[in-house]
């Protein structure tokens, strides 16, 4: 008889859910964002809202596998308290992250074209927004893989004897 | 050798038909709201497709590690059933992830989307394309683990 393990399936049902929170909770916390501070809705402010909804969803990605990854271990342990309050911590970690690259990213590209981000989009400015987006979406690609690191540092695998 | 020409022809013919089976289901799909096509519909219908690429990539992965091991088995004509059963099972998943993203839409947007996409709206467009594709990249993996449980037991 065949042993099949459901917990494969549990963590994929886990993953959507957390995927759907975490992108709408991003979404709705960018729209009031660009609603109060940049008011207009034009091209440049609709490529950086895309960019900055694609790096939270880079960062989830990667945050994704040390979420499984602690799922399968605590829960093989039977430590399920642990598994809940691990995979929360990770989930609120990688929000707080990904809207953290995003005001940070504001700040580097105003001080490196000299010029007040907030005006020129409101004027439409799709250079300005590309390379914004652009710069979100790399610094999600370069800094989430080590925020996926430290996370998955937190599980206490065994050490091994070598 | 003849296993893996017969894997490569198996992999090719799969491959054409899943091709052709998404093309079609997803463009009637969006035909339904607009025909012709107008560009915000055109960008969504080559984001899902790539989406159901993604999963038709990790689902197919898994069919041909089992043509390896068939080489030992001798058990060729069972395990070339495998990658169209995975391409399938791959496609029901795509669907179910786009029609989770369509509610998800629905949920956090106040907005009708249907319509949005309609009157050419990026926005919605955007926001919908980054959350089916970042649905098909998170769930890929461990779904074709519990799928693998059954070609690998």
């Amino acid at each position: 008889m065949r042993e099949i393990h459901f917990d494969q399936l549990v963590v994929v049902f886990l993953l959507v859910i957390l995927a759907i929170i975490y992108l709408a909770l991003f979404t709705k916390v960018q729209t009031v964002f660009f609603n109060k501070k940049i008011v207009t809705k034009n091209n440049a402010t609709t490529i950086l809202f895309i960019a900055s909804l694609l790096s939270s969803g880079i960062v989830l990605f990667d945050i994704s596998k040390a979420i499984s990854e602690a799922f399968n271990f605590f829960v093989k342990e039977k430590k399920y308290l642990e598994a809940v309050i691990n995979i929360s911590l990770y989930f609120v970690g990688a929000w707080i992250f990904s809207w953290c690259i995003f005001r940070l990213s504001f700040f580097m590209v105003s001080s490196f074209t000299k010029e007040d981000e907030i005006y020129e989009l409101k004027n439409n400015n799709v250079e300005l927004s590309l390379i914004h987006g652009f710069i979100l979406i790399i610094l999600a690609f370069i800094v989430s893989p080590a925020l996926s690191d430290l996370a998955l540092s937190f599980i206490p695998y065994p050490k091994m004897p070598f | 050798m003849w296993a893996s020409v017969l894997e490569i022809f198996i992999s090719i013919v799969v491959g054409l038909l899943y091709f052709y089976l998404v093309y079609n289901s997803i463009l009637q799909h969006f035909k339904r709201m607009t025909n012709p096509l107008n560009n915000v519909l055109k960008i969504l219908f080559t984001v899902t497709f790539f989406g159901f690429l993604l999963n038709l990539k990790a689902f197919i992965t898994i069919g041909i590690m089992n043509f390896e091991n068939a080489l030992h088995t001798d058990n060729l004509i069972k395990f070339s059933l495998y990658l169209p059963v995975l391409a399938l099972l791959s496609f029901v998943f795509s669907i179910l992830l786009f029609q989770i993203t369509v509610y998800t839409m629905k949920m956090i947007r106040t907005e009708n989307v249907k319509i949005e996409l309609i009157k050419n709206n990026y926005l919605i467009c955007g926001i919908q394309s980054v959350i089916f594709i970042v649905l098909c990249l998170i769930t890929s993996e461990p779904i074709v683990y519990f799928v693998a449980q059954y070609l690998y037991n």
